[in-house]
């Protein structure tokens, strides 16, 4: 080659290598989605596509379409770089919180999202219609949304209050996912629910109720560019050997699958991953009970030492479960509370059990209703009722064992209409915010759902909203704890872990640590 | 006799004690006589007979295969299902609730069935018109649907099991019954004891009614067996009885998620119900032949 050859290369070349050159720096925007990702589960649950209905259980996928005002790590603790809200601060009253917004943020109509926004969204959210698991406490708690400015929010609320950012997190159910106030007024509920828009990493492309939701990748979104996948599949596929072969065909990529056929996936090479604490598995009584045996507190004492925890958790749920003995106890918020259950794990022991019953004057036994169903992440709920009632019959427990569907039990609770009759479901996991408002719904007489009379943990439950130091909130939470544990207010069974097989390809996904949540931006939000 | 060759399988029937041979018919099959007699027994006796308690759980002894497979034991012949439950006692426990159900829904169906079949043929016209529109209307109804439905609304029950089942199959009883005394209702001595001044109530009792209890006899028993089956396909929706109660079907339907790894949980319940169908179908089969005056004349 010529030296004047070469040179002209050299000079043609130059552009393409400073491209090539330059390419790990450009930005996320100018690179293209590609690829599918499917997700096969067993229940797609409520398959809503509205936050504020009943939306927390469809989180993992609408997490996927909606932005939060407030974001959160995989791991539940609040992010100042994953929510719209760019910075917050509290007042020093504790009733005004300030909430700073990202700008250039678009739903993917092409909007901005703005601070009208967030206060539709929030007034919707806490509105009579939104049955989402905390729309109750924040009606109560919230006096005024200002907007002083398109990227600012300011929520005064009644009393002084140190939760409101947690509330309209990820960490938490919907109330905090923003909505488009202009597209939602123009096409009304039924518009928005046909075709619903966000400002998430992904847009709606199509659903077919009791079928498939069907999302798309947006060209750029404001936290990290272009998502990894062009589309993103949620499949409802009941019946699990579907599923598995779905997956070995290369045809899913996460699939729900029961704790005991993890073995059999697993030796196929397909790596699980685990949701640690997913949930608490809680036995509770259908109120009013007073009056009836479970009322009295070695009773309910005696229900629990009859329980080998351990060796339940070892066989029907294949090891992947430990003993959780606190009713509602949320593991996931005894770190932020300080709290610890190691010592007050109930010991197996049946003939203390069959002598409380004896003190309690039900020495020739006592006669129970326990519904048996099954539920979404629990496939082993009928047999582990079953187990339940096998150990308290050894105890001189007559156990009637009524097998339903859950909302057929539900409606027998909320209607109270067989007092004193047994269920059981496995709360999901949360932060001590999440903890507080669920027992809250379960201990204050006023909620239909209650399921305990204990005015010594009212008073708890009462003085906790208004704290505004977290050192009192803390110390309220373990006394909280102790007197569910020490009344013995249910039966806390067990913390189960919820298995998940996947593809090879996504052997490193992390399904983290947040309530109804899959942390699929885990995958969604980086490159393959 | 014919010159039509038999199937394999009729070669093997037609060996079978009890068979019609050569015209005559034989003897009661003994095969599945002595299998009813023995679940029977066991039904009767279970808490000498079997080897544990049905309720009886042991958790970390889930899923024992029988004994002649590797890691089987004495102490559980026929294995254990998920709870650790000794499989044997739990099917010796479950002959007694099969074989209750079987025979209480028949007797209840029968009961019904009868008098209305004797009812429409005695009185015939606006009474046979109005009690066989009801029986084709019953006919039309399937039996699983109206337990599902019982066990949705009121709840799956031993009791609700026989309702759902007995309401559907009383029919059954009265469209044959029916057919079989409007032929008697022509017969000679009818006509002689109305002549006589008997009430309808004495004819139907004392002079239809016993001539037609072969044909009630020979349906009984072959009833029984659908209604086992039918029962265990209940359980085995869970529109049955309700669990811990040992119960075939339910006990089919325990092990079906396990059926690659613990085949045992559904197999032996499964057998169960087969041997016992079997037997009274066998025996429903002879007992037609042995009842009914043409073919014992041949």
């Amino acid at each position: 080659m010529t030296g004047g050859k070469f040179y002209r290369r050299a000079v043609l070349l130059l552009p393409a290598l400073l491209a090539l050159a330059c390419a790990p720096a450009a930005s996320r925007a100018e690179e293209k989605s590609s690829g599918e990702l499917t997700v096969a589960l067993s229940s797609l649950s409520t398959e809503t596509l509205d936050p504020i209905l009943g939306g927390q259980i469809v989180k993992f996928y609408l997490d996927q379409m909606f932005d939060y005002l407030v974001g959160c790590n995989p791991d539940g603790t609040l992010s100042k770089t994953d929510g719209l809200a760019r910075d917050w601060e509290v007042s020093a009253d504790r009733k005004r919180w300030t909430f700073l917004l990202r700008t250039g943020v678009k739903f993917h109509n092409g909007d901005d999202v703005t601070s009208e926004d967030v206060k539709f969204s929030l007034q919707r959210a806490t509105g009579k219609r939104s049955t989402t698991g905390y729309a109750g406490p924040m009606r109560e708690l919230i006096a005024d949304i200002e907007t002083p400015a398109p990227d600012k929010v300011v929520i005064v609320t009644k009393q002084p209050t140190l939760i409101i950012a947690s509330y309209l997190s990820r960490a938490l159910s919907t109330e905090g996912m923003v909505l488009s106030k202009k597209y939602h007024e123009a096409k009304g509920d039924d518009g928005f629910l046909a075709h619903p828009i966000g400002s998430g990493p992904y847009k709606f492309v199509q659903r077919t109720a009791g079928s498939f939701l069907k999302l798309e990748a947006v060209d750029n979104h404001w936290r990290q560019g272009a998502p990894g996948y062009k589309n993103l599949w949620f499949r409802l596929v009941p019946e699990e050997t579907t599923r598995i072969a779905m997956l070995r065909q290369g045809k899913a990529d996460i699939i729900d699958i029961s704790r005991e056929r993890v073995k059999e996936v697993q030796a196929d090479g397909f790596p699980i991953r685990l949701r640690k604490d997913d949930a608490q598995i809680n036995f509770w009584w259908i109120e009013p009970y007073q009056g009836k045996p479970l009322d009295n507190p070695r009773v309910r004492e005696a229900l629990n030492l009859a329980i080998d925890r351990k060796e339940l958790a070892e066989t029907i749920f294949n090891g992947m479960a430990a003993p959780g003995p606190v009713p509602w106890g949320m593991s996931w918020s005894y770190p932020e509370v300080g709290f610890k259950d190691d010592a007050l794990q109930y010991k197996f022991d049946p003939k203390a059990a069959q002598k409380l019953l004896a003190d309690a004057g039900f020495g020739r036994g006592i006669e129970l209703q326990l519904y048996s169903y099954r539920l979404p992440g629990l496939p082993e709920g009928q047999a582990m009722a079953e187990a339940i009632a096998g150990y308290w019959e050894a105890i001189g427990v007559k156990t009637k064992l009524v097998p339903v569907d859950y909302p057929a039990f539900r409606k027998k609770w909320i209607d109270r209409s067989d007092p004193g009759g047994i269920g059981y479901f496995n709360v999901a996991n949360r932060n001590w915010i999440g903890a507080y408002a669920i027992i809250d719904k379960y201990a204050n007489p006023k909620e239909a759902t209650a399921t305990m009379h204990d005015p010594e943990l009212e008073k708890i439950v009462l003085a906790i909203p208004g704290q505004v130091e977290q050192d009192k909130v803390n110390d309220l939470m373990r006394q909280l704890y102790a007197r569910l544990r020490s009344e013995h207010h249910g039966v806390g069974l067990l913390n189960i872990h919820t298995p998940y097989a996947v593809s090879k390809r996504l052997a490193s996904w992390d399904p983290g640590s947040v309530m109804y949540d899959l942390n699929l931006d885990q995958l969604t939000l980086t490159k393959k | 006799m014919s010159d039509i060759p038999l199937s394999p399988i009729q070669r093997v029937l037609r060996r079978l004690p009890g068979r019609r041979t050569k015209g005559r018919v034989a003897g009661p099959p003994l095969i599945p006589l002595v299998i009813l007699v023995a679940f029977v027994l066991a039904a009767v006796f279970a808490e000498w007979v079997s080897p544990g308690e049905p309720y009886r759980q042991a958790l970390r002894a889930g899923f024992r295969p029988p004994v002649w497979l590797d890691a089987g034991t004495w102490s559980n012949l026929l294995g254990t299902d998920r709870l650790g439950r000794d499989l044997l006692t739990r099917i010796i426990y479950g002959a007694r609730v099969s074989l209750t159900a079987g025979v209480i829904t028949v007797l209840v169906a029968t009961a019904v069935g009868v008098a209305v079949g004797l009812v429409a043929a005695y009185f015939r016209g606006r009474v046979d018109a109005v009690l066989m529109q009801l029986t084709d209307a019953t006919l039309s109804i399937p039996i699983i649907l109206l337990a599902l439905i019982l066990a949705v609304t009121v709840g799956p029950s031993f009791g609700n099991v026989v309702l759902a089942i007995a309401a559907i199959l009383w029919a059954r009883y009265a469209r044959v019954i029916r057919g079989e005394a409007l032929s008697l209702m022509e017969r000679d001595f009818i006509a002689l004891a109305r002549v006589a001044g008997c009430s309808p109530a004495r004819i139907i009792a004392v002079h239809l009614f016993p001539n037609i209890l072969n044909t009630v006899v020979v349906l009984f028993t072959l009833q029984v067996g659908d209604v086992i089956i039918v029962e265990a396909a209940l359980s085995f929706l869970g529109a049955g009885i309700p669990p811990p109660t040992p119960a075939w079907g339910s006990m089919v339907a325990d092990g079906r998620e396990f059926i690659t790894t613990a085949w045992w949980v559904s197999f032996f319940p499964g057998l169960a119900i087969l041997m016992v169908v079997l037997s009274f179908n066998l025996l429903g089969d002879w007992l037609r032949d042995r009842l009914d005056p043409k073919l014992r004349q041949i």
